[in-house]
């Protein structure tokens, strides 16, 4: 068969030679860098222009010129426009007279929330703090915490939550991701702000960060394509890049409703061109689920103002690729490919909401 | 990139792009257009490749990227010709009932059994260039070896 395969595959040669795909790009690329420019603007407006690009420079902080400084627009968004323009740059500085620590980027749909943390030393005593095993351990306090409900409650581990991207570490700069992951108390969040969990001399020391440029959460309402389950209505579902929340309502009792939602886990459908319902064949290879976290899922104490009072499922996305060797995922993901959910064996599809 | 450094990556990669492209996006006229695309992004590039496989790694990802977009295009799924549709995906698919029957699997299943079968990839590695989970590359492997056996034999009967 692997034979077969070969042949098959064997069998597919370009149309062109390499030379004319190698003058063809040349031409492309010189048409390219003829094509005119635009005429550069007056003299007038150059001068403003130049006035304000200085004062950003000046007024830029130093973390920004850090490698690390592109980090959640080349790894979270991955070019999708939209979600970058959220991401916050120099959210937070601090230092001793032998490290500096500073949140170089942070982006937060309200509910789940991603920062940058840099730590650079200022002299021979930082290099040796940052470089010494104690200072930073795998459980050392970098984390993020809901603000201000579960100050002290929520607690995360270096395995989970926090990861130190390697790659950038150097004697003198330290990078880490943090995640703050969807949480019972963050499911209804209203808070403008979470809490950074840091230390600069061994001492555990927190800051709020400000998530006030929120991304977007959409809601959709779900129509059954099937039967619905019985006892639960699924409701609607709110997404964003970072995260999704499946809600519903329910009568059943509390025991019965966990054991509806943790005895059936929703699978988030992705948009597969080639599904079509009609056909059984097509339908059978329909696997394009989108990952999902473990935020959380159960019944609510107190019902939404909308009257749910369930939560099927709620978490980050992720894409399932892990990082750093650690039980880390690369959050990214592009929520308009979200097309629908299935739950208890029931299709749903998604409909914007009014 | 110099010229002369595309002038190699053409001679060494061109079949081995199409090839990609043409798995995605069924056409030749497509394939062909994703092909010098790719080739002009390297070109452009400030990349410092460590070594030949370096390069045909990004320019791999790269096609993937293009061909994506390609069949993504609002234009393209309202406006693809009727035409696109009937002829055959390969050149000479007549020839070679497997091509056929690869042609009528979804794209990333042709794609991934390329990348496998042919360019000799390991599903990992594939899965890094379609940024997949291995397990779903693994999945698409089986998939489209099962269905290809379904439609082989489907043939063979008639």
């Amino acid at each position: 068969m692997k034979e077969r395969f070969r042949q098959a595959f064997a069998s597919i040669t370009p149309p062109r030679s390499d030379e004319a795909l190698y003058d063809s790009v040349l031409q492309q690329e010189s048409a390219a860098e003829e094509k005119p420019r635009r005429k550069i603007a007056s003299k007038a407006i150059l001068i403003p222009l130049a006035a304000v690009l200085g004062c950003m420079v000046f007024t830029m902080s130093a973390g920004a010129i850090y490698e690390g400084f592109q980090y959640l627009r080349g790894e979270l968004v991955d070019g999708q426009t939209s979600t970058a323009e959220h991401i916050q740059s120099d959210v937070f500085f601090a230092s001793t007279e032998h490290l500096t620590l500073a949140v170089e980027e942070l982006i937060s749909d309200g509910q789940v929330t991603y920062a940058i943390l840099h730590y650079h030393a200022l002299d021979d005593r930082g290099t040796e703090l940052l470089n010494h095993d104690g200072f930073l351990p795998d459980d050392n306090p970098n984390r993020l915490n809901q603000c201000p409900r579960m100050e002290s409650s929520y607690q995360t581990s270096f395995a989970y939550g926090t990861a130190e991207i390697d790659y950038l570490r150097k004697k003198t700069d330290r990078y880490f991701i943090l995640q703050l992951e969807l949480s019972e108390v963050s499911l209804d969040a209203t808070d403008q702000e979470v809490r950074l969990y840091y230390t600069l001399d061994g001492a555990i020391t927190s800051a709020a960060l400000n998530i006030t440029d929120l991304l977007e959460r959409r809601v959709y309402q779900l129509e059954c394509l099937g039967e619905e389950p019985e006892g639960i209505d699924v409701n609607y579902l709110v997404v964003s890049d970072l995260s999704y929340m499946v809600c519903g309502s329910s009568e059943l009792s509390p025991q019965e409703r966990e054991e509806m939602v943790w005895g059936n886990s929703i699978l988030l459908l992705g948009d597969d061109p080639y599904y079509d319902p009609e056909d059984d064949w097509v339908n059978a290879y329909r696997e394009d689920y989108i990952s999902v976290g473990n935020g959380f899922a159960g019944g609510l104490e107190e019902p939404f103002a909308d009257g749910s009072n369930l939560v099927l499922a709620g978490g980050a996305f992720f894409t399932g690729e892990t990082i750093y060797e650690k039980n880390f995922r690369i959050p990214r993901i592009d929520s308009t490919q979200v097309s629908g959910l299935i739950f208890a064996d029931a299709e749903y599809r998604l409909v914007p909401m009014e | 990139m110099q010229a002369e450094e595309l002038e190699h990556a053409i001679r060494q990669f061109h079949t081995t792009i199409y090839r990609i492209a043409y798995s995605y996006v069924g056409n030749a006229a497509d394939a062909e257009d994703i092909c010098q695309d790719a080739f002009l992004r390297l070109y452009r590039t400030d990349e410092a490749f460590a070594g030949d496989e370096n390069c045909k790694a990004w320019l791999i990802r790269v096609t993937i990227n293009l061909s994506k977009n390609l069949l993504r295009s609002p234009w393209r799924t309202r406006h693809a010709p009727l035409e696109e549709h009937l002829t055959p995906a390969a050149p000479a698919p007549a020839t070679d009932s497997l091509l056929a029957a690869l042609s009528s699997l979804p794209p990333k299943y042709r794609l991934v059994l390329y990348l496998y079968y042919y360019e000799g990839y390991a599903a990992k590695e594939i899965g890094q260039m379609m940024k997949k989970p291995t397990s779903t590359v693994t999945t698409w492997l089986a998939r489209g070896r099962a269905k290809l056996k379904t439609i082989l034999e489907q043939e063979e009967t008639i």
